[in-house]
């Protein structure tokens, strides 16, 4: 629970300096399906990587250049549950197993997101990634983060 | 007959194919290689388990494995090929799940049987129990994982090269637990299991089984757990035998920031009338691994956890035969009817640089000489074993 309040409170931070009060946040919990650019708009400033203000444009820009997405990808198209746990892992530098080391790339990053149990619940790494998730992912990095990781 | 069962195997497989969700798939393979060394000699085992896993639909999950076991001296080698969990699991309602295929099982005492069985079991939340119901055939397991040996005829099953399958039985197991127990108990459950030998013949075996288990708490630190099993085996060609079994363990959450624990460990179970009959073979040691049968264990250990990569334990055993049944072994004293057959030390080491590798060193020594049961001049036993294990 603490991970989701952490996350709601950042989130709410963000919507606050853009004045659009709460109404972001209940987009993306609503959001069945999160693109590529929504989850780069929340994954990056949550790393304190671009600005809360940030636009989902530009975050989608900032994570495709840095590789972190996948080349060509469609900033509208739903990510992927394993192409999220890349996302997330290379926004926060998060050490990988042995395999990511060698192989960057989302299907390790999955892998590790599910060891280290930021991804819970029924699974696959070609899910969409529904926004309530999203969120519960992220809160999870961020309370470890928090607790000394 | 194993080419139907086989064939009843892949069909299973080919009709679960379509409902795998196009692309909600994932896969990979674990590796493992485990080099022991004993006073018998060395061995080498290697092993790969494939494994795939999708989605079906909205509230199903499909997860098939395979075993590849390589197993060599040096000098000879076994290979073993395998079905390992390999099982379709539904969940049509929050708290409920259904489950087809090959799944692991273990009995809540450690005294009937642990292992992958196939079958289908139910799991529910019935008024105020927690609850499964199963029913699990044992004839399409391969006979060396299953170690299923309770009658002559299948210990001359086991010995039979020709043979694949471990002895057709099947085990109806119907579990119930509390799940909000009353404040001075953190867990209460019962479980009842039945076991009926599909053999034929004039060599058969069916066993009952109830069970009930309860756990104590003492304060944050301290926790104890109880155990007790009634057994009633009827032999074909003799009168009914009941046996019972009992456990407690005590465990003690040390208030140290290496996240220690120390427990102690107590377990007996009948030997007379051939002995609680246990259905997987349920090694009590590491370096001597009696059954449970007529023996009477007593374990201390210790647990420490200095790092989130770095894990050992240590634990002695000491074992006690009761005056009737109790192991079998060569080098026991057939003049001595000494209960006290020995002690065993054990230390394992877990080391997990990474999250796909983990490494396991374990040593070993059993001191038959410190009991009278065993030959005067019995060497002790020792085993040093290490296993490595990476996922990809």
């Amino acid at each position: 629970m603490k991970n989701v309040i952490l996350v709601l409170f950042f989130m709410a931070s963000a919507a606050g300096i853009h004045a659009q009060p709460a109404k972001e946040v209940d987009l993306l919990l609503a959001d069945p399906q999160v693109s590529y650019a929504r989850a780069a708009r929340y994954v990056l400033p949550a790393a304190d990587i671009l600005p809360v203000s940030t636009s989902e444009a530009d975050a989608f820009k900032a994570a495709l250049e840095k590789g972190w997405l996948p080349e060509g990808a469609d900033p509208a198209s739903p990510i992927r549950l394993d192409e999220s746990a890349y996302l997330v892992m290379s926004a926060f530098s998060l050490r990988g197993g042995l395999l990511y080391r060698l192989f960057p790339g989302p299907r390790y990053a999955y892998r590790e997101l599910v060891y280290k149990q930021y991804i819970q619940g029924r699974r696959d790494p070609a899910q969409p990634v529904p926004g309530e998730r999203l969120v519960r992912i992220l809160g999870r990095v961020l309370d470890a983060k928090g607790g000394g990781e | 007959m194993k080419t139907h069962r086989g064939n009843a195997v892949i069909a299973l497989a080919l009709l679960l194919i379509p409902a795998v969700s196009a692309g909600a798939s994932d896969f990979g393979l674990a590796l493992t290689l485990v080099p022991k060394v004993s006073q018998e000699g060395f061995t080498l085992t290697v092993m790969a388990n494939p494994w795939f896993s999708a989605l079906l639909g909205e509230n199903g999950e499909l997860y098939l494995s395979g075993i590849v076991k390589l197993e060599t001296t040096f000098q000879s080698a076994t290979l073993l090929l395998d079905l390992g969990r390999s099982q379709v699991k539904l969940r049509p309602s929050p708290g409920t799940s259904w489950e087809f295929g090959r799944m692991p099982f273990a009995d809540e005492s450690g005294f009937v049987a642990s292992g992958l069985m196939d079958g289908a079991r139910w799991t529910g939340s019935p008024g105020p129990l927690g609850a499964s119901a199963g029913l699990f055939y044992t004839g399409l397991l391969n006979k060396k994982s299953a170690e299923i040996v309770l009658t002559a005829a299948d210990g001359a099953d086991l010995l039979d090269a020709d043979r694949f399958f471990a002895p057709p039985r099947l085990l109806a197991v119907l579990s119930g637990g509390l799940r909000n127990p009353p404040a001075f108990l953190s867990r209460l459950s019962a479980q009842a299991v039945g076991q009926f030998d599909l053999r034929g013949g004039s060599d058969t075996l069916h066993s009952q089984y109830l069970t009930l288990t309860a756990g104590i708490p003492a304060g944050a630190a301290l926790a104890f757990e109880l155990s007790a099993a009634a057994a009633l085996a009827e032999p074909s060609g003799s009168d009914p035998a009941f046996h019972a079994a009992g456990a407690l363990q005590v465990s003690w959450d040390l208030p140290t920031a290496l996240k220690d624990q120390a427990y102690l460990g107590l377990r007996a179970a009948t030997g007379a009338d051939r002995g609680f009959p246990n259905i997987t073979s349920l090694e009590q040691g590491r370096v001597f691994t009696p059954g449970p049968a007529g023996l009477a264990t007593a374990r201390l250990g210790y647990r420490v956890r200095p790092s989130a990569v770095l894990g050992a334990e240590a634990q002695a055993v000491g074992f006690l035969r009761f005056p009737d049944g109790g192991p079998a072994d060569a080098e026991l004293d057939p003049g001595s009817d000494s209960p006290w057959l020995g002690a065993e030390l054990y230390t394992t080491v877990t080391w997990t640089p990474f999250s796909d590798l983990s490494v396991l060193w374990g040593a070993g020594v059993f001191l038959p000489a410190s009991g009278g049961a065993f030959l005067p001049d019995t060497p002790a036993r020792w085993l040093l074993s290490a296993a490595a294990v990476l996922s990809l």
